[in-house]
């Protein structure tokens, strides 16, 4: 599915990355964690075409997509959402959604001066099942700005489900949540989403990683110190030090 | 039957709403273009030229100037939009100037009925007297600005509901997001751009046929300062928040004589107030959200 090869990524003096290998297996939910400043949002970026690595490939169905902008990536069937939740704050939540799918159409001029919201379109059909998923139907027409953080997680993970993504990105799904809320993400995630999906999902809380994660990767200081199935690498000395600061 | 002084001050708010829509349109995929006046003026003179000294028919020549200002904004779009932000501010103003000073040294002018007219310098270009000569009154050419004006709201009305005018907004509010639903901000940005430089140019021919005499001067920085500063005051949540910002000012502050003198001030402490307190202006997103909830609740009642 996603396979990264010795990725680098310098940013002036600091080594974001060095030299990092990564495979995601189809179907399956990786995590990836590691302390605050490892990497891990830098190589999401990467993935996702914002940043273009200084060295090394990334092979997407194997092809190679380094140099590819971030829309084309897109295009491939990659869909992600953010650490620092970005929402279009000013359109309601079903708009969010319907949003998101606007480039999965071609985009002939035609198609561009069709309704945005077409109440009777494939389009509406998507957004309200993406909706429905992650239980965000009954506030589909409240502005996204008003809702409360929990539930713009969930609306970041609508609008990633609305693409039907091959692979998808989660960073910290549970940023900023209580851990009641952490479990019902967890839920949700293991149970309406992960399954015949690929994911990725980076975060710092173990009990949500361990729960929904079949496959787990540790970063530290821009390098992969441990791989594996979560319950073998959690047990691993070089990972309890990275975030425990001793073994 | 109509007062004169009111009619020109009606069909002047006509000529400058379609200024402050162009503006508007750039606002609303979140870029500040200070140089809308140049694609008015790039029309101004191409219509006008069209008409006055090559006899085009007036609605020809209309197209001409706009399409003109269009293509010169879709250059400019292409070249700076990449940059975005500040450099794309930084980048019309200058184009915009670069057009007024050019404007100064273009000198074309041509015999027509046993006289010299045409573009002259900083002498400007007079004798602009297609309604002069198709006999047209004020009246009526104020109610000819207004069908332009009419056609290009119904225009960007149908924009704003469609998923150009969605992927607008979502430009205005994040253009990384964007970039990563799988659009590309550059190619929607030019667009916009386009569309801009056009509604511009229509604004341009009108207001050189309507004044009859035109000059580089009127095309300085202010023109499209104020273009701006319509859509900040009447809001950018919809088509209508220029039209308001520039009744304000012109039908209001330019026209009542207590103000005159001191309208400058007025205006700018306007603008000031405004973007304190309501920074996307009077009619903005928000507003236009509840209101239309309002409203559909009444018709669902």
């Amino acid at each position: 599915m996603l396979e990264l090869r010795s990725i680098s990524k310098v940013f002036g003096e600091l080594m974001a990355l060095h030299k990092v290998d990564l495979t995601i297996p189809p179907g399956k939910v990786s995590g990836l964690i590691g302390p605050n400043g490892s990497g891990k949002t830098t190589l999401i970026n990467i993935i996702t075409g914002i940043y273009v690595p200084d060295t090394g490939q990334i092979l997407l169905n194997g092809a190679d997509v380094v140099g590819s902008t971030a829309d084309q990536i897109t295009h491939r069937g990659v869909a992600r959402t953010f650490q620092n939740i970005r929402i279009f704050k000013r359109m309601t939540v079903l708009e969010n959604v319907l949003a998101a799918s606007i480039s999965c159409d071609n985009q002939t001029l035609r198609l561009l001066l069709g309704r945005a919201r077409k109440a009777d379109s494939s389009r509406m059909y998507l957004a309200q099942e993406a909706l429905d998923t992650v239980g965000l139907i009954d506030e589909s027409g409240i502005i996204a700005g008003d809702l409360p953080l929990p539930l713009r997680r969930r609306l970041e993970i609508a609008r990633a489900l609305v693409r039907n993504p091959q692979l998808l990105l989660l960073d910290e799904p549970a940023g900023g949540m209580t851990p009641a809320e952490t479990t019902s993400i967890a839920n949700l995630v293991r149970d309406r989403i992960a399954p015949g999906r690929t994911c990725l999902v980076i975060e710092h809380k173990m009990e949500l990683i361990s729960d929904i994660c079949d496959h787990l990767c540790v970063l530290n200081h821009g390098q992969k110190i441990a791989e594996g199935p979560p319950a073998s690498v959690l047990r691993q000395p070089q990972v309890i030090e990275a975030y425990l600061g001793q073994a | 039957m109509f007062n004169e002084y009111v009619l020109t001050v009606v069909s002047n708010i006509g000529m400058i709403s379609l200024i402050a829509l162009s503006a508007y349109l750039l606002l609303i995929t979140g870029e500040i273009s200070f140089g809308q006046q140049a694609f008015f003026g790039i029309s101004a003179y191409a219509g006008a030229v069209a008409s006055t000294l090559w006899g085009w028919p007036f609605w020809l020549a209309l197209l001409f100037g706009s399409i003109l200002a269009a293509l010169a904004a879709g250059l400019v779009g292409v070249l700076t939009l990449r940059i975005s932000g500040m450099y794309f501010s930084i980048a019309t103003l200058a184009f915009a100037e670069m057009v007024r000073l050019s404007l100064y040294k273009l000198t074309y002018q041509i015999e027509v009925d046993g006289e010299l007219i045409g573009p002259n310098g900083a002498e400007g270009f007079g004798e602009i007297r297609w309604i002069f000569d198709h006999d047209i009154s004020v009246l009526e050419y104020t109610i000819m600005i207004y069908g332009v004006l009419f056609l290009v709201l119904i225009f960007l009305v149908l924009i704003e509901r469609s998923r150009l005018g969605m992927i607008f907004r979502m430009l205005g509010e994040d253009p990384l997001l964007t970039k990563t639903l799988g659009l590309d901000p550059v190619r929607y940005k030019v667009s916009a751009a386009v569309i801009a430089g056009f509604i511009a140019g229509l604004g341009g021919t009108l207001y050189a046929h309507s004044f009859t005499y035109i000059e580089p001067q009127i095309f300085n920085v202010m023109l499209g300062v104020h273009s701006l500063a319509y859509g900040l005051i009447g809001g950018l949540g919809t088509v209508l928040g220029p039209l308001i910002g520039v009744a304000i000012d012109i039908g209001f502050l330019e026209s009542i004589r207590i103000f005159q003198g001191y309208r400058m001030i007025v205006f700018g402490g306007l603008v000031a107030v405004m973007l304190i307190f309501m920074p996307r202006g009077i009619l903005d997103e928000d507003r236009i959200y509840r209101i239309k909830a309002v409203t559909r609740k009444w018709f669902n009642a």
